[in-house]
């Protein structure tokens, strides 16, 4: 009986060995086996794949064929200290012999003979080159984020879907008077400006994510808790999850203060030369004593009449002018507005207690007026600034005669 | 308001308005000018109004209302120190008092004043 | 953007003074020039005499905004039946309801009367130069 047992325990033997045998050979992962020199006395067909070599030619090769020499002596120390019946696991990265660079996983059991002595190691080897690529891609693509985020003088923030910041540009904390941009990180806008900018900031960003339409080079006018005003000009996009969902914002500002500053300061130039032009085409001349001249030039509209006015009764008033002369001559129209206007001037000059003169009324404009029909209501008019002042004069002394008469 | 300042300066009554007046003070401000003036002795009145700086469409007629009743008693009207803006907002409302004299100050005010008194009286 | 600067009940002849008074202060606050100045506080003394003479109660309200300033008088009064007519016959007679309505009408920028028996309001408005 014990002969029949023996041939089926045997039979039971040699299938079994056949299949780890096909396991070993059909299995993906590279197994090895490296004796203590790390010489491979055997390798499966995904080994051989892996190290880039014909089927059956990793035997007798040595692993330091494959690995540079700084390597293999830091894999050699690894794999041979390990004699103490651990397992080590680590990555190696090796040149295969097919010309492709790979990166390894490697699992090692050191093996032991019956006096316990070391004898080599089985080997796994995972082939992890693609996720270790994807990690250095990775990283490469984090370091290029960080140096432009390091780098770059607009604000760059990216925010979730409640507006906080998840990742910003160190200009953004330098501009908030923060460390670091960890500082930034779970807040909002509320945490940085005044009411007046975050809210309608906040509501913008809640619209775009709502939306999906993006916001463009809008100029705002940040409103900061320390009084500061700056303007900036700000894009925000949203941004998709894998599913395309949108999952926050991404925003950009510019600083523009500078240029609004500008700006703000041009209009104000240009409004201060527009003053002056008016003031420059409304002179009231001091012609002779007490008597004052303004020569109207141009258009009379009534923005202009009104400084006219100003002006003239301000130095009627200072000066004591007992009479204006409006000169006329050099107006390009007359219809029955700037009419009114003219003479609505020369009875405040009257109200005020000067007499109004109006002069360069020549043929055409005494035309337009009869026309017109409209009424002078007793204004003295006269054809020349020359003639007004002869008036005047003749007036003063009259008076000036009268009075010696009574004395 | 209780009392109205009034000067005289020979025959003539010069009466400074000095304060905002509301309607009904101004209406008896004004009947007390009349009543002052209605004295031979007064031959021209002169009402300064240079510390008024606001002077609307009711102060406006009255004070119009004011010269004409004075003129119809034979005195003469002159009134003083109308402000530029006065004089601008006045124009504006329509209000010209043209058949009231006007001066900047009481000097030049009581001078044409005595013009006007021998002027009539010729 | 519009703001409230300041709201004057009209009871008395005396507010109308008042009333002018604040407001042409407030003009001169804001940066209006001495000629604007005297032009809105004369409008709102034409406006406020108004209330007082025909609706014997009512409120100035004063707004503002960056270009300028919004003056509403507002009562509860018996209304102006014939707006057109009122301002027209103005001038002519003795009719100082519409007197005072042309003159604030020329003095200010914008003008803008509504009016019924259950009340008046004149929206007034002068821009900033």
């Amino acid at each position: 009986m014990a002969k029949k047992n023996d041939k089926k325990e045997i039979e039971k033997l040699r299938r079994e060995n056949i299949e780890y045998k096909n396991l070993i050979e059909e299995m993906s992962e590279g197994f090895a086996f490296l004796e203590g020199d790390l010489t491979f006395s055997f390798s499966n067909p995904a080994c051989d794949g892996i190290f880039g070599v014909p089927e059956g030619k990793l035997m007798g090769r040595k692993l330091q064929d494959f690995l540079t020499t700084e390597y293999f002596k830091e894999i050699k120390k690894n794999i041979i200290t390990k004699k103490k019946k651990k397992k080590s696991v680590f990555e190696i990265e090796v040149n295969a012999e097919d010309g492709e660079r790979r990166y390894l996983l490697t699992r090692s059991n050191p093996h032991f003979d019956e006096k316990e002595k070391f004898v080599g190691s089985f080997v796994f080897f995972y082939n992890i080159t693609k996720r270790i690529k994807l990690e250095e891609e990775l990283l490469f693509e984090r370091g290029l984020l960080n140096s432009l985020l390091n780098t770059i003088p607009d604000h760059i923030y990216f925010k979730d879907e409640k507006s906080r910041f998840i990742k910003v540009s160190k200009s953004l904390a330098e501009w908030f008077n923060v460390d670091s941009v960890d500082g930034l990180m779970g807040k909002t806008d509320f945490d940085f400006f005044t009411e007046e900018h975050a809210r309608p900031a906040y509501e913008d960003e809640q619209e775009i994510m709502k939306t999906g339409n993006p916001i463009e080079g809008k100029v705002e006018k940040e409103t900061h808790p320390d009084g500061r005003i700056t303007w900036v000009s700000t894009t925000k996009i949203p941004r998709y999850d894998k599913k395309g969902n949108i999952i926050g914002i991404l925003g950009v500002s510019r600083d523009v203060t500078e240029k609004k500053l500008w700006e703000e300061e041009r209009e104000e130039k240009l409004e201060a030369q527009r003053e002056e032009l008016m003031e420059l085409s409304t002179p009231v001349i001091d012609v002779w004593e007490g008597v004052l001249t303004v020569p109207i030039l141009g258009s009379l509209d009534s923005e202009r009449a009104s400084r006219v006015s100003e002006a003239l009764l301000t130095q009627i008033v200072e000066k004591r002018a007992g009479v204006a002369i409006i000169d006329i001559s050099g107006i390009s129209a007359v219809d029955s507005a700037v009419a009114d206007r003219f003479i609505r001037t020369a009875k405040a000059v009257r109200l005020v207690g000067s007499e109004a003169i109006l002069t360069g009324v020549g043929v055409e404009i005494a035309q337009t007026i009869a026309d017109l029909g409209i009424d002078m209501g007793g204004l003295k008019t006269m054809s020349t600034l020359k003639d007004g002042l002869r008036y005047v004069i003749s007036q003063k002394k009259d008076k000036e005669e009268k009075r010696g008469e009574k004395e | 308001m209780a009392r109205l300042t009034r000067m005289h300066l020979g025959d003539i009554l010069v009466v400074p308005i000095q304060e905002e007046l509301h309607d009904t003070a101004a209406e008896e401000a004004g009947e007390k000018i009349i009543r002052e003036a209605n004295n031979s002795n007064i031959k021209g009145v002169a009402i300064d109004i240079s510390a008024l700086d606001i002077v609307d469409s009711f102060l406006g007629r009255l004070l119009q209302k004011i010269a004409w009743g004075l003129r119809a008693m034979g005195k003469e009207v002159i009134l003083v120190g109308i402000q530029p803006e006065v004089a601008v907002a006045l124009v504006e409302l329509g209000l010209y008092l043209e058949d009231i004299n006007t001066a900047f100050e009481l000097d030049s005010a009581l001078e044409k004043l005595r013009e006007m008194i021998e002027k009539g009286s010729e | 953007m519009k703001e409230e600067i300041l709201r004057i009940p009209i009871n008395k002849e005396i507010d109308v003074l008042i009333a002018r008074r604040e407001i042409k202060s407030e003009a001169e606050r804001i940066g209006f020039r001495w000629i604007d100045q005297t032009r809105i506080a004369t409008a709102v003394s034409e406006l406020t005499r108004n209330i007082i003479k025909h609706a014997y109660r009512g409120e100035v309200i004063v707004n503002r905004d960056e270009d300028g300033i919004e003056i509403i008088c507002e009562d509860e009064g018996p209304g102006i039946p014939d707006v057109e007519q009122a301002m027209e016959k103005g001038y002519s007679t003795t009719n100082s309801l519409g007197i005072g309505l042309i003159g604030a009408k020329h003095l200010m920028d914008d003008f803008k009367i509504e009016s019924n028996d259950k009340g008046t309001k004149i929206t007034t408005y002068k821009k900033l130069k």
